[in-house]
């Protein structure tokens, strides 16, 4: 296991993308429960810097999770980004099982809304889609529109990795190979999900967090590897130059 | 050659003579000698104004030709990409005009080379003579929208002359690439059908490639190796040119990429190939909006890339250079009915300036008469043309590539060496014939034509860049030695 500030260590690849903002990243404090409800929010950033380390935020994302008494979760994500001369908002509802490993859901719906720079929604770029899977055969709507494409296997909707991996295990988990569906809509077979390491990472104060990082790997994406701390909640994404940290209540401040 | 036959050539693009438009109109073929104009759009069949197709542009960065698995590519899967392929006419001899994102952009908005346009670097818009693809057909009756990476001069601009702009532009393509594939297909649901449209979704990836090739980032610290043991049996092979360093001026010399182990450059070309694989994704979603949209047969779309990327060839990473990794860029056209369907065109030399007239000629309008691409419109109707005998690219002020259906000939401003390549023996480019005597000739020939390319330059100013203001470099030269 590497030191706390090595980011450079090989096992930490590709962390040092965020060297600029750990230092600054109190953890969170309190009981956090994977496999029930509870409410994430990331600050998304871009990390493309040729000079050295940076990450300039550009986004937030929250993921939320609810856990029914039926054995059913619902996730809701909200995903917003700047952009030049507008913002883009993404919502999402998505609703399936609760033990999945994959959080992998059953039916979801997804609203896209590109707004100008005083904030009116552009109608024409309006995307609203809803979509369901049934017997591997996953059919996506938006309007009259239709599109449908086979799953063989296991499945989930990128978001809803950034609940499974919290409820993975840590070490003694095999990998998972199943078909990622990115961005609600987009089928990328042969992505697989693993146990990547153990690590301990230097955060505010210079104080040391224990991790387990995760993996994920396949077609259509560079690497994506999620970090999760003792507790079980997942804190930091990295993916080539897109990068997400938790944001948390400052110690001692307010949210 | 006379003022009169220079304007001959100009109107029928760059490499074609005088003795060539001669031959061209002896064969009866006389869209050869027509001027630009309304004139060519008619003696190629241009369309009615009722009838005109949607054009839809499909702009990508950093994406070599042969990226592409239709290509011939088996590191990524490209299934989007492919069937435009299967379901058009692909050109194989398509070449950037300047591999470099600004300046290359501004001809295929253009149809002009960058000297032309005053986007000699990046970060510089375009100069105000020149109209774009927007302004042009906006003013004969296209609606036009564009969506992604601008780059002329900012990357991400919120207002575009002559275009609707639906915002994008939140960091790299890996975050922004799927908000334009969504914007331009939902547009394309759910737009007015009054009128025609031009589109151009413009998206970034495999750009994000450009940020693992240099060591000073964070992708790729010295000695990484490997990061991601399980993917060692994935990783592809480094191009047959890996170690080929032939004789080169001394700029050209001094890019090779220091420092990266094998197992590097192997996860370095495996990146490049699923940012490739983002693209085609995100295309995909653009193409099934037009099919959805019933318009398949109604929208001639086009896709190429401004420059590609080196991939490990020459040990190179990025752009800026002649070899071919750089230069070749993917040229598709597509649209049943109006182009040939699954065509490969293994001879045409073509290149970023035909986007601008091939545009023009579906739409049944004359192309701006800076404009000295070719329209591609006889070729995708498999109409036998006579056609340009080289095509010339430059990047930035360094230098200029003339390119024969043979040769490439190279050379660099103020660099006594200079470089020639015989394209069929040595596709690879490892071997620098230029200093061998029996090529002597073949050198004469193609200074020659670069000579004649860069008498024709209708040169303008270079335009102020949002980029390094204080090395804004002078006036360059028509062309010559500056080259």
């Amino acid at each position: 296991m590497s030191a706390p500030g090595n980011y450079n260590a090989m096992e930490l690849y590709p962390l040092r993308s965020l060297a600029t903002v750990l230092p600054r990243f109190q953890p969170p404090r309190g009981a956090f429960d994977p496999a029930g409800s509870w409410r994430n929010v990331y600050g998304v950033y871009t990390l493309a810097s040729r000079t050295g380390p940076a990450a300039r935020r550009v986004g937030s994302l929250a993921v939320e999770r609810s856990a029914g008494s039926d054995g059913q979760a619902a996730w809701k994500v909200s995903y917003g980004k700047t952009l030049a001369g507008g913002t883009q908002k993404v919502s999402g509802e998505l609703h399936g099982p609760a033990d999945d490993a994959l959080a992998a859901p059953r039916s979801w719906s997804f609203r896209i809304r590109l707004l100008d720079g005083a904030g009116r929604a552009l109608a024409r770029a309006n995307v609203d889609g809803r979509a369901a899977c049934r017997d591997g055969e996953v059919t996506v709507a938006y309007g009259a529109q239709r599109r449908a494409f086979h799953v063989p296997g296991r499945y989930t909707v990128n978001w809803c990795l950034f609940d499974a991996v919290q409820r993975l295990g840590g070490k003694g988990r095999k990998p998972i190979s199943f078909t990622l569906i990115d961005h609600f809509d987009q089928p990328k077979p042969g992505t697989s999900l693993a146990f990547r390491a153990e690590n301990v990472v230097a955060v505010a104060g210079g104080r040391a967090l224990r991790t387990q990082a995760y993996e994920q790997l396949g077609p259509g994406n560079v690497p994506w590897v999620y970090w999760v701390d003792g507790r079980g909640q997942l804190l930091f994404v990295v993916a080539g130059l897109e990068g997400y940290v938790l944001e948390t209540k400052p110690a001692g401040g307010k949210p | 050659m006379t003022g009169k036959s220079r304007q001959n050539a100009r109107a029928a693009g760059p490499g074609v003579t005088r003795r060539r438009v001669l031959q061209a109109g002896g064969l009866g073929v006389g869209v050869m000698v027509a001027g630009p104009g309304v004139a060519r759009a008619a003696a190629t069949g241009a369309e009615a104004p009722a009838k005109r197709p949607n054009l839809l542009l499909i702009l990508c960065d950093q994406l070599g030709l042969d990226a592409i698995g239709a290509h011939g590519c088996a590191d990524a899967k490209t299934p989007n990409l492919d069937r435009l392929i299967r379901g058009g006419t692909t050109f194989l001899e398509s070449h950037s005009t300047n591999p470099v994102c600004s300046p290359a952009r501004s001809s295929l908005m253009t149809g002009c080379m960058p000297v032309e346009t005053g986007v000699i670097t990046n970060g510089r818009p375009i100069h105000a003579s020149r109209p774009n693809l927007g302004q042009w057909l906006g003013r004969h009756g296209y609606k036009t929208v564009y969506c992604g990476k601008w780059h002329l001069p900012g990357g991400y601009q919120p207002r575009i002359e002559g275009f609707t702009v639906l915002p994008s532009g939140a960091g790299q393509g890996d975050l922004n690439d799927t908000a334009v594939s969504n914007a331009c297909a939902a547009w394309i649901r759910n737009r007015p059908k009054d009128k025609p449209y031009l589109m151009v979704a413009s998206f970034l990836q495999p750009h994000d490639i450009c940020y693992w090739g240099n060591a000073r980032g964070n992708r790729m610290p010295p000695d990484l190796g490997l990061p991601f043991e399980r993917l060692r049996d994935e990783l592809p092979a480094l191009p047959p040119n890996h170690r080929a360093r032939p004789a080169a001026p001394q700029k050209l010399a001094a890019r090779a990429c220091k420092g990266f182990s094998e197992d590097m450059w192997r996860y370095y070309l495996w990146v490049y190939a699923r940012q490739v694989e983002m693209l085609d994704a995100d295309v995909g979603r653009v193409l099934d909006a037009v099919d959805a949209a019933g318009e398949t047969a109604h929208t001639v779309i086009a896709f190429t890339s401004d420059h590609g990327d080196g991939r490990g060839r020459h040990q190179h990473v990025s752009k800026w250079y002649p070899y071919e990794e750089a230069m070749k860029v993917p040229m598709v056209l597509s649209c049943p009915g109006r182009v040939a369907e699954g065509h490969r065109d293994t001879t045409h030399l073509v290149c970023g300036l035909d986007v601008m007239p091939t545009f023009c000629d579906y739409a049944g309008v004359a192309p701006p008469k800076a404009s000295h691409g070719r329209s591609l419109r006889p070729l995708l109707a498999g109409r036998d043309v006579a056609w340009r005998s080289y095509v010339v690219s430059e990047w930035m002020q360094q230098g200029r590539m003339v390119r024969t259906e043979r040769y490439k000939y190279a050379r660099y401003r103020g660099d006594p060496v200079e470089m020639l390549f015989d394209m069929k023996a040595d596709p690879w480019e490892t071997k620098n014939l230029a200093r061998r005597p029996e090529v002597k000739a073949v050198l004469a020939e193609h200074r020659a034509m670069l000579a004649e390319f860069e008498g024709g330059l209708d040169v303008v100013p270079p335009t102020a860049s949002i980029e390094r203001r204080r090395k804004t470099p002078k006036r360059p030269a028509k062309g010559g030695r500056r080259s």
